[in-house]
């Protein structure tokens, strides 16, 4: 993951990054429908995301995450940590 | 003849690489300005007070959040020229300035504006709020070197 | 050919420092024989002389070890000022040097005297107050290597004499009352300054009031406050520090003139009665900087009145021709440090102050109605580019050459240049109207000049070669053809580097 990304500014003619997700036909969706699996981190969410769930790719699994209206404007990897925070553990055979 | 003149002088001549201090007239009084013109007064801008001498410029420049571009902007505002000191200034500019200065979002309010916005960050999990919260660089430094100043700065409360 | 030299003894030779080698006269000696059979490589190796930071002692510690510098207690730093006080600081006597004998000093009659080219007049003494009030003494000019502020009169300064004889009437009448417009313009060091500082002089001597602008410069480098003439448009600014400093100058160099001439106008300012003086009127302006500019216009129109209101005729007094100074033009043909409430520049034609200043030499422009001598000179050791002003002289000086402004040889100002239009615009030629603009261009003085003043170095103690005409001569060429701030550093070089000659000579 890159932050500087969005500060690096995109080209305003480009818009958004749109991409084709498969988002739920019906809105809200309803109960115990799954989290949208998809490993595009560099989607923008958009304002018809708020209220789902997405469950984005960090590099091995699939994270889920609901989207709130803060998070509109923002990429979808921005809430998916792809690293570990480093923790020293003590190795057995030695 | 002239030449003769001046080798009987020779000592005279020596003499005059002494720096010549007496003038003929009276050297003019120095123009000081912040010396003469200015008292030990204060003038109140935004509720702060000023030295008369201090520049207005940078006495603008000590409010959080105006810098050079803003500051030099001001002073174009109200006609105002660059090297003016804060005792130059008419009562009316006084009141015009603060006036100006209390509109704008300077000092506590954009101190609390930015603060809001990295709050904003870290409470809806980003990345960045992330990095904030762990005292790291938030735009993509390298993190092996040189990340004095965010491991000062970037708290899990930061103070600004 | 064998040689007798043992190339091996060469490979030895080190190198030696010129100093070291005994002179060339001396027989060499050689330290070891021409002959030898062992090789030079076997010898044992010289010994280094021992080195204190090479040889470590027994475990010692083997970082460099530096003894700390002693802070140095330092005097106390000049107070506010004080630095500023000491660059501007202006001497103009030298208790050291000789005094000339037979100088002969400025005068109302000498300056036209062609007789006295080449030799130094000095400046009266009670003048000198007149000239440190205009500012007319620059501190960087050598005025504290003599005994008394003087200046040599070239060829220009006795024309510029003349000039100031006609346009006071005292030659031909016809004359009388003339403008003259002059754009003094030369090299470095070519005495544009001291040109000013002469013509100012002639000016007190002959009763004129002297107005000085000694550094153009200060009016647009925001240093001073402005204020915008409301409903004006372009926006015009007045300077009302600038203004007052002005008239401070004024007043202090002419208070003699000013205070025998009686108010004839009326004016809307306070304070102003019909019995007061010209001087009671400009002062109203130093109190008050709000009031400057108004009373700066007052004072300009007492001056420039040929006749007194219906009403006022009582003691009116003719008005006496004016001399206007400025130095370093070239500032005000850009634009000023100052910025409208947009954030814009403003250009320097837009301040009223020298917008009427420049007004005053336009071609046609006929304001001083007493006549009088407008005198601008541009500066080379503090002037900006403007690219503009160049092709404006040059333009002048195909006039003054008698290109006509259609011929394809008069010079314009090249295609995308960016030429500023407002400064090709005031020095545009008008047919037909006086008085003219003029373009001066300072040059070099003459041999005969240069003789004399270079015996005015000697004769001041300052030089102590005998000045001779080879001498002179070659001077006058070093000094790029007698460019007389070059004659003066040569002068005072002259000096340190000079060999004493015997006594006898």
């Amino acid at each position: 993951m890159f932050a500087t990304r969005a500060l690096l500014g995109r080209s305003v003619w480009k818009g958004p990054n749109i991409v084709p997700l498969p988002l739920p036909r019906t809105l809200p969706p309803p109960p115990n429908t799954p989290p949208i699996r998809t490993q595009k981190r560099a989607a923008t969410i958009l304002p018809n995301f708020v209220g789902l769930r997405f469950a984005v790719h960090n590099g091995k699994t699939y994270q889920e995450i609901q989207i709130t209206e803060e998070m509109v404007g923002r990429k979808l990897g921005e809430y998916v940590a792809t690293r570990k925070r480093f923790t020293y553990k003590q190795s057995k055979n030695k | 003849m002239a030449c003769g003149e001046v080798h009987s002088s020779e000592k005279r001549c020596c003499r005059m690489i002494s720096p010549a201090h007496r003038g003929q007239a009276s050297i003019e009084p120095s123009i000081n300005r912040s010396d003469n013109l200015f008292s030990g007064k204060m003038v109140f801008i935004l509720g702060v007070n000023f030295p008369e001498r201090n520049l207005l410029k940078k006495s603008l420049e000590s409010f959080f959040g105006i810098g050079n571009h803003t500051s030099s902007r001001l002073l174009a505002r109200f006609n105002i020229h660059p090297t003016c000191r804060v005792g130059e200034l008419a009562n009316k500019q006084v009141l015009d300035m603060t006036a100006v200065l209390s509109d704008m979002k300077i000092e506590n309010d954009l101190r609390r504006e930015v603060l809001n916005d990295i709050k904003r960050l870290k409470e809806t999990g980003t990345y960045r709020g992330r990095r904030h919260a762990l005292g790291l660089p938030v735009r993509g430094q390298r993190t092996r070197t040189q990340i004095k100043t965010p491991v000062k700065l970037n708290r899990m409360e930061r103070r600004m | 050919m064998a040689s007798a030299w043992c190339w091996s003894c060469l490979s030895r030779l080190r190198p030696t420092t010129r100093a070291v080698l005994p002179p060339p006269s001396a027989i060499p000696r050689l330290t070891s024989a021409p002959f030898h059979s062992s090789a030079v490589q076997y010898a044992p190796p010289l010994k280094k002389k021992s080195n204190s930071m090479t040889q470590l002692k027994y475990r010692q510690g083997q970082t460099l070890r530096r003894k700390k510098k002693k802070t140095v207690e330092r005097a106390r730093p000049p107070a506010p000022g004080e630095r500023k006080a000491l660059r501007k600081r202006i001497i103009l006597s030298n208790p050291n040097a000789l005094e000339v004998e037979g100088m002969q000093e400025i005068s109302a009659e000498n300056i036209v005297d062609a007789r006295l080219r080449g030799s130094v007049l000095g400046l009266p003494v009670p003048m000198l107050d007149q000239l440190r009030a205009v500012q007319a003494f620059k501190p960087k000019q050598g005025w504290s290597i003599f005994r008394r502020p003087g200046a040599v009169v070239r060829r220009d300064t006795v024309e510029m004499g003349r000039l100031f004889e006609k346009i006071s009437g005292e030659g031909d009448a016809a004359e009388k009352g003339k403008v003259v417009k002059k754009v003094v313009t030369g090299t470095k060091g070519s005495g544009k300054t001291v040109h000013l500082l002469q013509a100012m002089s002639m000016g007190f001597l002959k009763k004129w009031v002297v107005v000085t602008i000694p550094e153009a410069r200060e009016l647009v480098s925001g240093d001073t406050a402005y204020v915008p003439v409301e409903g004006s448009k372009p926006t015009q600014y007045i300077q009302p520090g600038a203004t007052s400093a002005l008239l401070m100058r004024t007043v202090e160099a002419n208070r003699e003139v000013l205070s025998g001439l009686k108010v004839s106008q009326k004016h809307d300012i306070a304070g102003v009665k019909p019995t007061s003086t010209l001087e009671d009127l400009a002062k109203l302006g130093f109190q008050d900087p709000a009031l400057a500019w108004p009373v700066f216009k007052a004072l300009w129109t007492e001056l420039t009145a040929s006749a007194a209101a219906p009403g006022m005729e009582k003691d009116f007094q003719t008005r006496p021709p004016m001399l206007v100074a400025v130095d370093g033009l070239a500032h005000w043909m850009h634009n000023s440090a100052y910025r409208d409430t947009d954030y814009k520049l403003i250009h320097a034609h837009d301040l009223v102050f020298v917008k009427h200043f420049l007004s005053l030499l336009r071609n046609g422009q006929a304001e001083m109605k007493n006549g009088g001598m407008l005198l601008y000179a541009t500066s080379t050791s503090n002037s900006p580019g403007v690219y503009a002003l160049e092709v404006a002289l040059d333009q002048m000086t195909a006039r003054q050459a008698g290109i006509k402004p259609t011929s394809p040889e008069y010079p314009s100002a090249e295609a995308y240049s960016n030429a500023d239009p407002r400064v090709l615009d005031l020095f545009k030629p008008i047919e037909g109207k006086e008085p003219q603009m003029e373009l001066q261009t300072l040059g070099g003085l003459t041999r005969d000049e240069t003789r004399g003043y270079l015996e005015y170095f000697a004769r001041s103690g300052l030089l102590r070669e005998p000045v001779n005409e080879n001498w002179v001569g070659e001077k006058w060429s070093m000094s790029g053809g007698g460019i007389i701030g070059e004659l003066e550093k040569l002068g005072r070089h002259v000096r340190s580097a000079a060999i004493p000659t015997p006594a006898a000579n």
